[in-house]
């Protein structure tokens, strides 16, 4: 696994977008951050943008029961969890469940 | 002046803000607020001139906030953060079962599942862990009801700090909130081979009257055929030792229970069938003591007379502060009721809202 992190694209649900405003730039729900896992993006959310990383993850970074955490196309419980590592260019996305009633 | 009555409503899916005069017949309602979301928990904060409004939206997707209206419901703003257990704790917040005010200007407690007691000085901008009872060494031997292990009752009283822990029991701390001890004499816990254990009671609500020290009421897990006495509780001496005033009821079990803001011997619960946990005979009934529990009086005018089947979860039942107040209570199937003049009559105020989970009433 390289430890070099790796410029990735971060996607929060859109219900959060309004929390994430780069400076004057309009909020985005699309962010760009570099990190080599799943728990490296989560950190650097939290490092960036901390209401919004307590929002989707518990008190010991883990994604809330309800928020699935994809990396391209890929669910991570099927690769390696929050250990899953990243390629430049991958996409993670953050993704309310569809739970409820 | 007219006396206005606020009353929150939390729902399964977001929060109601009803509001107008006192004796109005109807009454304005706002909301949902936290559209989607459950709320489990309000408190209508009186120490200031206009009251806060408080509710605590916990999402299952994006977690749980505080939500403050300083306008009594028009508009909620969160604070800065919510309870948090620390990293290394290995417990993560759940959900928040309780607001109270503290001792301070600006302090509030806050009671979470799994049970845990948090203080805030700041209005709720900042929370800081109340050891004594979240890491007493009691607490990983607690375990969860059907609702969860939940911090229900946080209650100032008799210069003690009271809380209600379903399951764990009553616990006090008298030396200003540093340590905490179980006072649960005479308080059963009918689903344990040791009926009468120190700590581990399912205590489903607990209620007082701030201006009688030692009288204190408790609503207890009840519902054993063998012993029809665990449910309904008195304390005289502060909560060190309680005693059933269950006799005269159809049953000991239910969730709620109220004191009349005027009268401390004047006291309600909400009787439910221990299975179902519904009105008893599907014909519901608010059961009122004037005497402390001594004597029961059955309160059904107005509610419905049959095939009503709903429950009334522990924070359902309120009575607000009017010289002849009103109780309010609501159900799982979405109706809010108001009992006027004390519950001799009873009128729905809202038919069709989410499943609620609790209601708060105040005259402001």
């Amino acid at each position: 696994m390289s430890s070099v992190n790796a410029s990735i694209t971060l996607v929060i649900p859109s219900a959060l977008s309004s929390l994430c405003r780069i400076s004057s730039g309009p909020p985005s729900g699309t962010l760009r951050i570099s990190a080599d896992s799943v728990r490296g993006a989560l950190a650097e959310l939290a490092r960036q943008f901390p209401d919004v990383h307590v929002r989707l993850c518990d008190e010991r970074g883990n994604p809330r029961p309800h928020i699935n955490v994809f990396v391209n196309d890929d669910h991570v419980r099927t690769r390696a969890g929050l250990d899953t590592p990243l390629a430049a260019g991958d996409t993670v996305s953050l993704l309310p469940a569809v739970s409820g009633g | 002046m007219v006396a206005q009555v606020v009353v929150t409503v939390g729902t399964k899916k977001g929060l109601f803000v009803l509001s107008g005069s006192a004796t109005a017949r109807r009454l304005n309602v706002a909301g949902p607020f936290f559209a989607g979301m459950p709320v489990n928990t309000t408190l209508i904060d009186q120490r200031t001139k206009t009251p806060k409004i408080m509710a605590v939206p916990s999402s299952p997707w994006f977690g749980t906030t505080i939500q403050v209206s300083k306008d009594l419901g028009q508009k909620f703003k969160p604070t800065k953060s919510a309870p948090a257990f620390a990293a290394d704790d290995g417990r993560t917040l759940k959900n928040v079962w309780s607001l109270a005010p503290g001792q301070g200007k600006n302090e509030l407690l806050c009671g979470i599942e799994p049970a845990a007691l948090f203080r805030s000085h700041d209005g709720g901008e900042s929370w800081d862990k109340v050891a004594g009872i979240t890491d007493h060494s009691h607490a990983r031997d607690w375990m969860p009801g059907a609702g969860g292990l939940c911090m229900h009752t946080i209650l100032h009283h008799g210069g003690a700090l009271h809380l209600g822990i379903s399951t764990g029991g009553h616990y006090v701390s008298r030396d200003g909130g540093q340590s905490f001890a179980p006072e649960n004499t005479g308080v059963g816990a009918g689903f344990q081979p040791n009926k009468f254990p120190e700590y581990g009671q399912c205590v489903h609500k607990i209620a007082a009257h701030p201006d009688h020290p030692n009288r204190m009421y408790m609503q207890n897990h009840g519902g054993f055929e063998e012993d029809p006495n665990l449910g309904v509780l008195r304390s005289d001496d502060g909560g060190k030792t309680w005693q059933s005033i269950a006799k005269g009821l159809p049953t000991d079990f239910g969730f709620p229970i109220v004191v009349h803001p005027q009268d401390v011997d004047t006291v309600y619960v909400l009787p439910l069938e221990p299975q179902t946990r519904t009105c008893p005979g599907g014909q519901p009934a608010l059961w009122r003591s004037e005497n402390a529990g001594g004597k029961w009086t059955k309160l059904t005018k107005g509610l419905p007379k049959k095939e009503a089947y709903f429950t009334v979860l522990r924070d359902g039942l309120d009575i607000d502060g009017g010289k002849k107040p009103s109780l309010w209570f609501g159900t799982t199937t979405g109706q809010l009721w108001r009992g006027r003049d004390g519950g001799d009559e009873f009128e729905c105020v809202a038919d069709s809202l989410p499943p609620i989970h609790c209601v708060k009433a105040a005259i402001v």
